[in-house]
């Protein structure tokens, strides 16, 4: 049996001191599309970050096509794919500069760049506006621009944080059948999202996380095992009972500066 | 007049709201105040023993300036006339307000805004002159044309800016054209051919030549006429302007409070130059997919620079630099080392304005550099390189118009202007800098950045002062310096990929 696309063993990440992540493990297989839901503040983008190295956990270890990331941080990367929950892009190239920029960056030959990005912008319908500037562009024409930068050099683990927001029906369409197009290939794909039934027909598993930890990890029929759901319960419906168990959410601090209301 | 001022009083604590609630930010501007209007004093005190006090074209460099106010005032215009804030035009534009009663206001708020920086330092020159000049009514009748001329020129952009936002016909060539005709007597210094200000009758050079005869004497009336006719037109047009319904006109001029450098703001201000510019600078089209990564980065810092606008910045420093060389020829027929190196101390603003400017704008963008981090490195140095070209552009320029002085003077004034440049790449990729204004890490690179590029040029001056020695000391200063210099070069070639190492997004 091939091995894990990604496993993460004991992960732990803190900023200023307050937890972000709290001991999480999980582990993605080949060809699955693992989906990653919780609360706003749960740790979610957290844990897609240190996997992508844009962040240092604190404790724990992850390893991505059997390399430790903390032990060989770089040469990793060549097979992964990464879009960002902010899709920061450069405002100033067209669609097609920005695409091969990133295809220069992931050293692909110029013939087969050429191609991919030629394919890639035919199947995500932005032919029309490939040579216009970026700063153009609608929120779902960025939001597409970005999956295909994060695709371009057909990774074997693919992390979307958010990948469907803002985008619209027939361009999240297309989205979930690029997702589908890694995992056919044998790739991975982990998706973190808000939008659960998304979630509920693109994921094979899923982890429910809250306050840095997971509280429940498994197929859906396996979500509805542990929140004790019924059989037809929605993703929805055993998301809300596994949070609601896993605790009220945390009080709010006091605010430490004067009310904006009061007379100065 | 309540609503007037209700509607002023919430626009000057939008516009001040970091010194009211940021401890900082009033430190800061009172560790301004305190180190720069004392000094004000002293250049009243003793500008009229200063040589440029006595030259002819002292008028000349004055109504440059005035005149570039006034084509400042036209060009923020073109983006709408009003100082206005979005919440603005959704809750006064949705009420009851009268439109002039919101276009006093912003009259107002505009003037307060230009002005108060300015009437602190007046007051202090004003009253180091009238000390020194013994001319103290003389001194304060100098100030109040001032204010009268930023007041016609305020009211002149109003409108103009609100007839640009109606879309009336002819009111952008208007403001452009009166932009170009402000600025063509500057160019008198340098070439002499241009006409220069005391021929053309306008309204700066007025305001110019009145203020100057009000404090050494002169013919008063012609001037005084100018400007009284000016300030008639000025308020002609505003008042016609602003009899009409201006609310749907209105533009989200101003999305930044004083010192603030709010992040979606700035892109927001940023993505709407680069559309604006896009006709233009979509001709340049970098061929990314071509050549080695180390010419793709220098063309993709290229291609940043040009389509950001950052590249009317460098022009405008360029411009600065000219007119400060052609201006420091005047009444000096040879051209000096001290030239070429006030130039080059200009020109070390260049790179730390890119480099803040990409720090805001590109900054966020390097995620996708982040995933093959082997590329920080040459990205590193395409931003060294591409800053290399066009501050070493704007010295040169700045060089040729204070004159052709030695070639080692040039190369010094030159090496401290790109030893700027390598500074201010590797404080950009070391350290994260914060994008407001007020923030004190945010003046580090203004401090470290200008240091280094005086410790790196301060032995080429000192080659090029030993070079004009007699002696041997010419023959050997030219392979030490040559060798320096690229010493210089290759050193901080090497320091950026160093400090991109400590990159963090």
């Amino acid at each position: 049996m091939a091995s894990s696309a990604l496993v993460i063993q004991g992960l732990h990440k803190r900023y200023d001191g307050k937890p972000a992540v709290e001991g999480l493990s999980l582990s993605v297989e080949p060809g699955e599309v693992f989906g990653l839901i919780g609360p706003n503040g749960a740790g979610k983008t957290t844990t897609l970050k240190v996997v992508v190295g844009l962040l240092k956990p604190d404790y724990g270890r992850v390893v991505v096509g059997g390399h430790d990331i903390l032990a060989s941080p770089y040469d990793y990367k060549a097979a992964v794919g990464y879009l960002p929950e902010t899709t920061n892009l450069p405002d100033y190239l067209t669609g097609l500069e920005f695409l091969a920029f990133v295809g220069r960056l992931r050293d692909m030959p110029r013939d087969v760049l050429e191609a991919r990005i030629t394919a890639l912008v035919r199947r995500l319908g932005l032919e029309s506006a490939a040579r216009d500037l970026i700063v153009t562009y609608s929120k779902g024409m960025r939001q597409k621009t970005a999956f295909a930068a994060s695709v371009i050099h057909n990774p074997q683990l693919l992390i979307l944080d958010e990948p469907l927001a803002g985008v619209d029906p027939a361009g999240q369409y297309e989205l979930k059948g690029e997702v589908h197009e890694v995992t056919r290939r044998g790739g991975s794909v982990i998706v973190s999202t808000h939008m659960l039934d998304t979630a509920e027909k693109l994921c094979d598993r899923l982890a429910v996380m809250h306050r840095g930890r997971i509280v429940a990890l498994g197929t859906l029929a396996e979500l509805r095992s542990v929140a004790q759901a019924g059989a037809d319960a929605t993703l929805e419906q055993v998301f809300l009972r596994l949070t609601e168990e896993a605790g009220q959410p945390p009080t709010p601090e006091p605010p430490r500066r004067r009310s904006p209301f009061r007379r100065s | 007049m309540g609503a007037v001022l209700t509607i002023y009083a919430f626009k000057v604590r939008q516009f001040f709201g970091p010194l009211r609630s940021e401890l900082g930010a009033v430190v800061i501007v009172a560790l301004l105040a305190v180190s720069l209007l004392p000094p004000m004093f002293f250049v009243g005190y003793f500008a009229p023993t200063l040589p440029i006090w006595q030259s002819a074209n002292l008028g000349e460099l004055f109504a440059v300036g005035l005149s570039a106010f006034l084509a400042f005032d036209l060009l923020f215009a073109l983006g709408g006339g009003t100082l206005t804030h979005p919440a603005e035009i959704d809750f006064f534009a949705t009420s009851r307000l009268r439109p002039r009663q919101y276009v006093v206001a912003d009259y107002l708020f505009q003037f307060t805004v230009t002005n108060a920086l300015a009437i602190p330092a007046l007051l202090v020159v004003g009253l180091g002159l009238s000390l020194r000049l013994g001319n103290g009514s003389e001194v304060v009748a100098a100030i109040l044309a001032f204010l009268a001329f930023t007041a016609a020129g305020l009211a002149l952009g109003q409108s103009v800016g609100l007839a640009i936002a109606a879309r009336r016909r002819g009111a952008k060539i208007l403001a452009v054209g009166l932009v170009v005709l402000l600025m063509i007597p500057a160019g008198h210094q340098v070439w002499p051919f241009l006409p220069s200000y005391q021929i053309v009758p306008l309204p700066s050079a007025a305001a110019a030549y009145l203020i100057l005869a009000l404090l050494f004497g002169g013919t008063l009336l012609p001037h005084t006429l100018l400007l009284t006719a000016f300030a008639l037109i000025a308020g002609i047009a505003w008042f016609a302007m602003t009899s009409r319904n201006v609310f749907p006109y209105l533009r989200p001029t101003m999305r930044i409070a004083f010192g603030q450098m709010n992040l979606r703001s700035k892109v927001a201000q940023q993505e709407a130059l680069i559309r604006g510019l896009s006709r233009l600078t979509r001709r340049v089209s970098p061929d990314l997919l071509e050549g080695p990564p180390l010419a793709m980065m220098t063309r993709l810092h290229l291609t940043r620079i040009i389509r950001d606008g950052s590249v009317l910045v460098v022009a405008l420093i360029t411009g600065v630099l000219a007119l400060i060389s052609a201006a420091s020829r005047v009444d000096q027929p040879a051209p000096s080392e001290l030239t070429l190196l006030s130039t080059g101390w200009v020109a070390v603003m260049i790179p730390v304005i890119l480099a803040f400017n990409w720090n805001v704008m590109d900054r966020a963008n390097l995620w996708t550099v982040a995933m093959s981090p082997r590329y920080f490195g040459t990205y590193f140095r395409g931003m060294y390189r591409t800053f290399l070209i066009l501050t070493g552009a704007g010295a040169v320029i700045g060089a040729v118009a204070g004159g052709a002085v030695s070639i080692l003077g040039a190369l010094a004034a030159t090496l401290m202007s790109l030893a700027a440049c390598g500074a201010a790449v590797v404080v950009f990729a070391a350290v994260k800098i914060p994008t407001d204004a007020f923030s004190l890490k945010a003046v580090i690179p203004f401090l470290v950045v200008p240091l280094i590029a005086l410790a790196a040029g301060a032995p080429a001056v000192a080659l090029a002062l030993f070079a004009s020695w007699p002696g041997p000391w010419s023959v050997v200063a030219w392979p030490i310096a040559i060798s320096y210099a690229i010493g210089i070069l290759v050193s901080f070639d090497r320091l950026v990929v160093a400090a991109s190492r400590r990159f963090q997004l």
